[in-house]
């Protein structure tokens, strides 16, 4: 309507009932798309593709990360974060197989970190870990209960 | 301690396999009060996956608790199985101490296989356990009191050492050859012809190894060699050796291979045997089950005709029904007018086998009389 009306305009003044038939065309004829509209659209397509994306990595992400049973252990025993990272990294050094099991007795836990300091020596990662096995078995690393 | 309890219900509840795998790898470092713990949370899983952790780990299982273990017999072999099939190295050792502590005959074809296991030591001890199963079904009624399960153990043994004689040249284990041997008769062509391999090893660690294996367990093996004119000359000297009743018993027990015209024909090679001479004197000093097949002996060993007659107009009055019947079917087989005359006898007398003497000696008369009408003895008018 806005064109029909701007294009009459454009003719110079209107008389009233030159008015009335641009006004009452431009409400018969279709409306054409303006300009800026397809813009509009591939914007709102952009980003939904983004956002599709986005949910479908996260997706991934989240499949590629099973569930930790050395993380949930941890938890259940009341280890902070700090120390499951410290276990973890006994874990990797020591190349166990089945982590968990340092948590389940003292011998497995210092059977890890000599195993772990064999292949990359830390006093201070062993202090931690001294400190972690008094606090989940009562007994310091190669200490009896 | 609590978060410690904690740990140890989840994992107790846990349904995934890794569950007992995880309590599996503590229980292989863990000593004392926590080994117990954690064998006992694997017990009350009741699962493959928990026998698989639990038999790796057997040392650890501590005493009390092993009747639990060996409760569940399906699981524990199929663990075990498992074990000695992918398990690591120390865990195979377990197993094997498992097995060694409770036989278990159905695993046999699992220690063949562990005879060319990467370490030594696994070997040498799968190659003693399996010479110990093949004793093991080989003694009478000692695997089982069942005579199918019997057969089934004896099955499973003679298929591990069927396979331990194919893979010799890779694991060259003697004890193997030598237990190979003992089930001649169930491993059959196998035997003789992994034996006669040019190539192959087994059969000349065998001829040298022969006279210190020398047992009454080789009895069938010897029998079927002296069949076999390859091996003749190799076995004939420990037959001639043997001299003492339970080699005459490990022969008679033998007895349906006597079935085969070869193994009868190499019979006679052996001239008035010591074990047999001195042995048979008193039958009824003899197992009820085998005394009956000593007259089938004399008739094939290499006797002369009197010394067979001898024998069998001794056992032709035994008060054994079994001797008896035999030694007088047997005389029936001999030929010449000795036997015959001692078959009179027997027709004359009171006894179980007068009626078969009877019918006998009236047929033998008959054809002779067709043939040469004196040739038969007279028989007793009321005798026949």
């Amino acid at each position: 309507m806005i064109p029909l009306l701007a294009q009459a305009a454009g003719r110079g003044s209107l008389s009233r009932e030159e008015t009335l038939s641009a006004l009452r065309r431009g409400l018969e004829e279709p409306n054409p798309m303006p300009p800026v509209m397809p813009l509009v659209i591939i914007g709102i397509l952009g980003v939904a593709a983004i956002l599709l994306l986005f949910h479908a990595l996260r997706s991934r992400r989240t499949a590629a990360q099973p569930f930790s049973y050395l993380r949930h252990a941890a938890q259940l025993a009341g280890l902070s974060l700090a120390e499951l990272q410290d276990l973890q990294v006994v874990a990797e050094r020591a190349r166990l197989p089945h982590p968990t099991a340092m948590l389940l007795c003292p011998t497995a836990l210092a059977h890890a970190v000599g195993l772990a300091a064999a292949a990359e020596p830390d006093a201070a990662r062993d202090e931690r870990l001294q400190r972690i096995s008094r606090k989940l078995f009562g007994v310091g690393l190669g200490e009896r209960g | 301690m609590k978060k410690l309890d904690a740990l140890y219900q989840w994992l107790a509840k846990a349904a995934a396999p890794e569950a007992d795998q995880i309590l599996g790898a503590a229980l292989a470092l863990a000593d004392g009060a926590y080994a117990a713990r954690l064998a006992s949370v694997l017990l009350d899983r009741r699962g493959e996956a928990a026998w698989i952790a639990l038999v790796a780990n057997f040392p650890r299982v501590p005493v009390e608790l092993r009747p639990r273990l060996l409760a569940e017999p399906e699981l524990l072999r199929a663990a075990a199985a498992a074990v000695l099939a992918t398990g690591s190295p120390n865990g195979r050792r377990a197993a094997l101490t498992l097995l060694e502590l409770h036989p278990s005959p159905q695993l046999a074809e699992h220690l063949a296989d562990l005879l060319r296991d990467p370490d030594e030591s696994l070997r040498t001890a799968a190659a003693a356990l399996l010479r110990r199963y093949a004793l093991h079904v080989l003694e009478p009624g000692k695997p089982a009191g069942d005579p199918d399960t019997a057969r089934l153990f004896r099955g499973h043994v003679t298929r591990a050492l069927a396979e331990a004689l194919r893979t010799f040249d890779a694991h060259g284990r003697p004890e193997v050859l030598e237990a190979a041997l003992w089930f001649a008769r169930e491993l059959g062509e196998t035997l003789w012809t992994a034996l006669a391999e040019p190539r192959s090893q087994r059969g000349r660690c065998a001829a040298q190894h022969l006279r210190t294996w020398n047992s009454p367990r080789l009895a069938a093996f010897l029998l079927l060699g002296l069949a076999r004119p390859e091996w003749r000359t190799t076995v004939r000297p420990l037959l001639e050796g043997w001299s003492g009743r339970t080699e005459l018993v490990a022969l008679l027990r033998n007895t349906e291979l006597l079935e085969d015209p070869q193994v009868r024909r190499g019979l006679r090679h052996l001239r008035t045997p010591a074990w047999f001479s001195a042995n048979v004197g008193a039958p009824a000093l003899l197992p009820p089950d085998v005394r009956g097949a000593l007259p089938l002996w004399v008739r094939n060993l290499g006797f002369t005709d009197a010394e067979r007659l001898h024998y069998l107009t001794q056992w032709q009055t035994s008060a054994l029904p079994d001797v008896h019947r035999a030694a007088v079917y047997a005389l029936a087989s001999l030929p010449g007018a000795g036997a015959l005359r001692v078959l009179v006898d027997v027709a004359g007398r009171r006894c179980p086998m007068s009626r078969f003497a009877r019918w006998f000696v009236a047929g033998a008369r008959t054809l002779a009389q067709a043939r040469r009408p004196t040739a038969a003895p007279p028989v007793a008018e009321e005798a026949v």
